[in-house]
């Protein structure tokens, strides 16, 4: 980060941090609500898969509305939130500059969640427009879109008012990110929610849309932060700095293409499920090249939180397209499984998810001025690397079980499904543990919040005596 | 690439790329199919759905059935030998499926050609009632929201449903009579097939 050199009117961090506090609290306040509340979605939707009977016959509970509502909550809820405020955060330290107003920011956090609530209500309630992942109602997205607007216009005041000439890596992902998000989601949301397409065309779209979700949103706001809190932790700067630059190109090109790859062999043009498939396993030159940036920069014993999460979200992201690359040899066999499903889980609970509670663990601290409690943090890591763990290998090895059954003609359905039980328990009891795990950290989280409330002053005090 | 204006650049393109590909071709090109129509015998594939059938696709995209069911048939792989359709499905099939639920999953069974199979409609409400009723050890939901439960006044309507059993089954005196939803949802399940020939797709396989 030597290239950053500062120019006159640079502000020092603690002014930058303190523009910035209040909306990325915000933030993450709210991000690490829709966590626990995901989570619980998530494992009730799959109890319900091993448990039927359990809570069955309620419209608003039903696995079909339950599910949905679960993956929703954690990618709009959560993810998105935790890395918008992460997000705002970087820039506004690495822009070595000051937020001029947080009105408009604070207003937007508040109409996100507003979008989310409605989302999720409308899903539960049987408006989901059932499109993968873009289950929410079609006025709840565009109320996504309205938030977003504002906040993507601060995200690029922030870069414009950078005091620091150069961009760093984390900078360009950043950049990158919430240029592309508004642009898949409103094309995505037009040709599929308000003025559908014909059904031949859709399924591509959707597809091109969950892979840009991942690829080109999520990643790269986990990937912008582990860029930064890498080398602030080890104290030194990134190994083999300039390959992060291709890397970042090699995501960004291939990121939109490696969706149709799902559709193998499916109604959708066979050059498309190609280049998907090409797309996807091309993506591992990419990481593989931010597996040298990051891992090769961390040395010694993994002290603290930060690294922890981070290096076990970077680990499942190689793991993740490990997985595309394999997927040509035994697709046949594990599309349509709950191999997929494995797969899901260790992209967004793994990758996204471990590399965003690093970040947390990084920017809180700095932001208030108050440790997370030591304890707390080690009970909140190996629950939820267990529990996330335990359903990605469940799912897994019964997916492939349950896949072979699937395949072969001699099986009969209902085999499938009993050949898949006692791996959908396990991976419930995973799904369990990953919310006791959340539930924990958003406990010392609130903790936090408590202690600082306390040392501090409320804000109309502190201007009173000032 | 350290220069903003340069670097948006360069990130528009990359995206440009696959948004061009993937989302206007599609656009273009598949969002155009039009009904094949058989010259000698008029006949339209795939067929107009029936009235209902249309808000029946939203039932079932509002209660999740794409969760659990996939609606595609592979070519190349077991899945017209098991007997999930007499041919793979091409892009054509699903000209008038809005949304077009093609599914990633197979928790449930393949659902393209579902009314070939199930000819009933009286069994799909049966199904879909308690599923476990009819398939035991299935791990489907209940979709019992979707039904109302009556005392018999006078004369059972001509709609109830035959033959339920379970915990859930109609005491004496009483009647499950399916809501619009459902209604409009079985009407969808019966239009699900795939049994007419297209001049891409490969020829009808008979069972
Ligand atoms: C939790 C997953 C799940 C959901 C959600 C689900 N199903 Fe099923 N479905 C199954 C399973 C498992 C079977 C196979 C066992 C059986 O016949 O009950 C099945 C079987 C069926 C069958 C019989 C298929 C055949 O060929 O025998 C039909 C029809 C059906 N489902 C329709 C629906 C509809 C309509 C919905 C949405 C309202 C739905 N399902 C939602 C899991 C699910």
């Amino acid at each position: 980060m030597s290239a950053l050199a500062a120019k006159p009117h640079s502000v020092a961090p603690a002014v930058s941090d303190a523009s910035v506090r209040l909306p990325v609290l915000l933030f993450f306040g709210a991000a690490v609500f829709w966590l626990v509340n995901g989570a619980l979605l998530a494992f009730l939707s799959a109890w319900k898969l091993v448990d039927p009977g359990f809570l069955d016959g309620i419209s608003w509970l039903t696995y079909g509305r339950l599910q949905p509502a679960a993956e929703n909550a954690l990618i709009y809820g959560w993810a998105s939130q935790a890395g918008i405020g992460a997000g705002l955060w970087f820039l506004a330290r690495l822009g070595r500059t000051a937020l001029a107003g947080h009105r408009l920011l604070v207003t937007a956090a508040v109409f996100w969640n507003l979008g989310v609530v409605v989302g999720l209500c409308g899903i539960v309630a049987g408006w989901s427009t059932g499109i993968e992942r873009m289950e929410f109602p079609g006025f709840a997205s565009a109320i996504l879109l309205v938030a977003y607007a504002c906040i993507g216009l601060w995200t690029f005041v922030l870069l414009r008012d950078r005091s620091s000439s150069g961009l760093y890596v984390s900078q360009w992902y950043l950049l990158a990110a919430f240029l592309w998000f508004p642009w898949f989601f409103a094309t995505a949301q037009i040709l599929l929610v308000h003025h559908p397409v014909q059904g031949s065309a859709q399924a591509p779209i959707a597809a091109w849309f969950g892979s840009n979700l991942i690829w080109l949103w999520l990643a790269p706001l986990a990937l912008a932060g582990a860029y930064y809190v890498i080398p602030q932790e080890q104290g030194r700067t990134i190994r083999a700095y300039p390959w992060s630059l291709l890397a970042f190109w090699g995501v960004a090109v291939l990121g939109g293409w490696s969706g149709p790859q799902v559709y193998l062999l499916g109604p959708v043009p066979a050059w498309m499920v190609s280049a998907g498939v090409a797309a996807s396993i091309l993506l591992i030159i990419p990481v593989t090249l931010i597996g040298i940036n990051t891992f090769g920069t961390i040395r010694g014993p993994v002290q603290g939180p930060v690294i922890a999460f981070v290096g076990v979200g970077l680990a499942c992201m190689m793991g993740a397209v490990a997985q595309n690359v394999l997927a040509p040899a035994i697709t046949l066999v594990t599309q349509f499984s709950d191999y997929v499903t494995g797969q899901n889980v260790l992209v967004v609970l793994g990758f996204i998810t471990m590399t965003l509670f690093g970040l947390l663990y990084f920017i809180v601290p700095r932001l208030t001025g108050e440790a997370f409690r030591p304890g707390a943090t080690g009970w909140h890591f190996w629950l939820v690397t267990c529990g996330m763990a335990t359903s990605f290998l469940s799912l897994t090895v019964g997916g492939l079980i349950q896949g072979f059954a699937l395949y072969d003609p001699g099986v009969t359905f209902m085999t499938s499904v009993e050949l898949a039980w006692p791996f959908r328990l396990m991976s419930a009891v995973g799904c369990l543990a990953f919310f006791a795990g959340s539930l924990y950290f958003a406990l010392s989280f609130v903790n936090l919040l408590l202690r600082k409330a306390d040392v501090l002053p409320p804000a109309k005090k502190k201007g009173a005596t000032v | 690439m350290n220069r903003l204006p340069s670097l948006i650049t360069g990130i528009t393109l990359a995206f440009a790329a696959s948004w061009l590909g993937v989302v206007a071709y599609s656009y273009v090109e598949l969002g155009r199919l039009e009904p094949y129509v058989d010259e000698n015998t008029g006949e339209v594939s795939p067929p107009p759905l029936p009235g209902l059938a249309t808000a029946g696709q939203r039932v079932y995209a509002a209660n999740g059935c794409v969760t659990c069911h996939s609606q595609q048939v592979r070519p190349e792989t077991t899945d017209v030998e098991k007997q999930l359709g007499p041919r793979p499905t091409v892009a054509r099939d699903y000209l008038r499926e809005n949304p077009a639920a093609l599914g990633k999953l197979r928790i449930g069974p393949d659902l393209t050609n579902v009314g070939l199979r199930i000819t009933d409609a009286n069994e799909l409400h049966r199904r879909l009632y308690e599923p476990a009723t009819v398939t035991p050890g299935s791990n489907m939901p209940s979709y019992r929201y979707l039904y109302e439960m009556r005392k018999i006044s006078g004369q059972s309507s001509g709609q109830a449903v035959q033959g339920l059993t379970g915990p859930h089954a109609p005491p004496p005196g009483y009647e499950v009579v399916p809501t619009e939803e459902a209604r409009a949802l079985v009407v969808y399940l019966l239009s699900l097939k795939r049994n007419y020939t297209l001049p891409e797709a490969e020829p009808l396989q008979s069972p």
